[in-house]
């Protein structure tokens, strides 16, 4: 993605110089199809938004109960009891006696068992974990997959899938209602009239979670943001910006 | 020495210190008493149908934690929990809604409009999704997990009941219990793929399908392999267990089985898959490895579920209030259970394979059973005409 933006912005600045364009002029242009460029005149209305997307849809950001999902590999014990595991990532830290643990084999995934973390024992930088099932593990598999569900906390976020990756930066689309000044009100997008309009943001983020990700900074609890479709309003976007932009260079001489 | 003024300044920062630190206290212990449960693997979920309410018991000591009011004339019908503990799902047959619950917080986090009467549902295997079956307008809504509305709504069953995942989540297959048929759906597309014939209509459908098209008993339920490969579908009418490859979709045996098999129930270690078969009063124990049927033994009528612990079946005989209990070891009869002169509806099964929670209707209650020494509890008041419960990875999560 970033690789054949960089591609467009190029064959872009190559265009404008051919054109007779100054590269100062050029470089604006780059700097206009990516976010940091684009806060002021352009947008993609709410109507546009349904049109583009098969499907649309928006989410308050709000507190949120973040969870980290530690997946690896366990062995279980003769009796089907006792699952064992070495951790050696980072995540080790998060893992705590009395954990839900979720465990199945991988051909076997339709058979879920519940366990719990039922000891901890460093290993030199890694960490030794043990879970004990609640019931009989019937499979008689040599390698579990398990899941170990760490609860984080409650924090603002916004789900993951929410969060478009340009390069280092993270955006998200924030819904504007125009009569209410930008902020959120509690109409669905089916509902909103053609003042509305998404606007993209750059977010810090936080913690990632299995499903949501912690905003640090650029939203606040109340606002609401594109979930499914951002991808499509961010195309769309992105498309209007470089039209506006190339208009202006064509305006201006 | 301080000079008056830096005093001043250093007794209001005390004063605002003081401030801030009992506003983050008042804020910490406000945090701590909105958190009802902690631990959504600890709790019985308790769908009663008609105080509208989802009650929630604690698994260890038997007590009502809380209750979640749904709303008036809702008649919720069957509830599951998603994978992360976060949320409790409910359909709301006569409201025409979805209900989304916060476990954590025991509040209503969102009703959503939905199809007609809906009943059964499931998650998809990463709780992204929420399949409603709308039995009544023959369709089903997909409801995004993340955003909590409906994003499609997929038309074209008959009378669809029970919807089976497949654990990579790729596919779902619609039990549609107005016909002869399972749907297969492309999770990815949310859009009805193909219909799987189990069998041919009964004869007499073919002169007047109109006149018989609410006589119908066909697929209430696919149960899948722990592998995921086969789908087991009893049809109703024709008396028989279809299996299906899942890699294909396609039929790859009939396994005939006793009269108007409700649906079949697959034994926790995956081995057999037993048909409560109503119209005869039996069951039948189909052996997964063989897909032959391997005993054929008597129950009890108006049978609603079979559960599975301790190496036995306990067979929901409703209306009589009997369970009825089945070694699966020997594969013969080993006794009954009489609950009460009560009418009993479904049961989950503790992950430990140890206690069942048997919702009972007639007297507001859910009976814990322990599977090993077939010992009951009465849980009483747990809210009215109890429908069914639901225990977070519990092996036996079904409904009517």
């Amino acid at each position: 993605m970033v690789m054949s933006l960089s591609g467009i912005s190029q064959t872009a600045i190559a265009l404008l110089l051919l054109l007779g364009i100054s590269l100062a002029q050029g470089h604006g242009v780059r700097d206009r199809i990516r976010a940091e460029g684009l806060k002021r005149d352009t947008a993609v209305s709410a109507s546009q938004a349904v049109e583009l997307t098969l499907t649309l849809t928006l989410v308050e950001v709000e507190q949120q109960l973040l969870q980290t999902w530690i997946r690896t590999a366990a062995t279980i014990d003769e009796a089907g009891r006792v699952l064992t595991a070495t951790l050696c990532s980072s995540e080790q830290k998060l893992v705590k006696l009395g954990q839900r643990v979720r465990a199945f084999p991988p051909d076997s995934k339709s058979s879920i068992y519940q366990a719990r973390i039922s000891a901890l024992r460093a290993e030199g930088d890694c960490l030794h974990v043990e879970a004990r099932l609640a019931g009989k593990a019937y499979q008689r598999s040599p390698l579990y997959v398990m899941e170990v569900i760490t609860p984080r906390g409650r924090f603002l976020a916004i789900p993951s899938e929410a969060i478009i990756e340009e390069g280092e930066r993270q955006i998200v689309y924030v819904y504007m209602d125009g009569a209410m000044g930008g902020k959120a009100d509690a109409a669905s997008a089916e509902a909103a009239d053609d003042r509305g309009h998404y606007m993209p943001r750059q977010i810090h983020r936080g913690l990632q979670g299995e499903l949501y990700t912690q905003v640090l900074h650029g939203l606040n609890p109340g606002e609401r943001v594109v979930t499914l479709g951002s991808f499509f309003i961010d195309a769309d976007y992105k498309l209007k910006s470089s039209e506006q932009a190339t208009g202006n260079a064509h305006h201006h001489h | 020495m301080f000079s008056n003024k830096s005093f001043v300044r250093q007794l209001a920062a005390v004063f605002f210190g003081l401030l801030i630190t009992v506003g983050l206290n008042a804020q910490e212990t406000k945090s701590a008493q909105e958190i009802k449960i902690a631990d959504p693997a600890a709790v019985v979920v308790i769908v009663n149908r008609d105080s509208n309410d989802i009650s929630f018991m604690d698994i260890n000591t038997h007590k009502i934690i809380g209750r979640v009011f749904l709303g008036n004339n809702v008649n919720p019908h069957m509830a599951m929990m998603s994978s992360d503990g976060r949320w409790v799902v409910t359909g709301g047959t006569r409201a025409n809604k979805a209900y989304v619950i916060d476990v954590a917080t025991l509040t209503l986090k969102k009703e959503i409009p939905v199809g007609f009467a809906p009943e059964h549902l499931a998650f998809s295997p990463d709780g992204r999704y929420y399949y409603q079956g709308n039995p009544d307008d023959d369709s089903v809504s997909v409801i995004d997990m993340v955003s909590l509305t409906v994003i499609k709504t997929i038309p074209g069953f008959a009378e669809p009941l029970n919807i089976t995942f497949t654990p990579d989540g790729s596919k779902a297959y619609v039990a549609n219990y107005g016909s002869h048929w399972v749907g297969v759906v492309d999770v990815s597309r949310h859009e009805l793929l193909k219909k799987i014939h189990v069998g041919s209509a009964p004869a007499i459908a073919t002169f007047d399908p109109e006149r018989y098209l609410g006589g119908i008993k066909g697929v209430s339920n696919v149960s899948i392999s722990n592998d995921g490969r086969y789908l087991y579908a009893a049809d109703g009418d024709l008396g028989i267990v279809t299996v299906i490859d899942s890699r294909e979709d396609k039929v790859i045996k009939k396994i005939p089985v006793g009269a108007d098999p409700w649906r079949a129930f697959m034994s926790h270690d995956g081995r057999y898959a037993v048909t409560a078969n109503n119209g005869d009063e039996t069951i039948s124990i189909i052996d997964t490895q063989s897909n032959e049927v391997v005993a054929t033994l008597e129950s009890g009528p108006e049978m609603m579920g079979i559960n599975f612990a301790a190496d036995k079946a306990f067979v929901i005989s409703s209306t009589t209030g009997f369970l009825y209990v089945y070694d699966m070891k020997s594969l013969k009869a080993a006794g009954r259970i009489k609950i009460g002169d009560v009418q009993i509806e479904t049961a989950t099964t503790d992950t430990a394979d140890a206690k069942l929670y048997l919702a009972s209707s007639t007297d507001n209650s859910v009976y814990v059973i322990d599977a090993k020494t077939e010992k009951v509890k009465r849980v009483a008041n747990v809210g009215l005409y109890p429908w069914g419960t639901h225990v977070l990875d519990s092996k036996d999560n079904y409904c009517h």
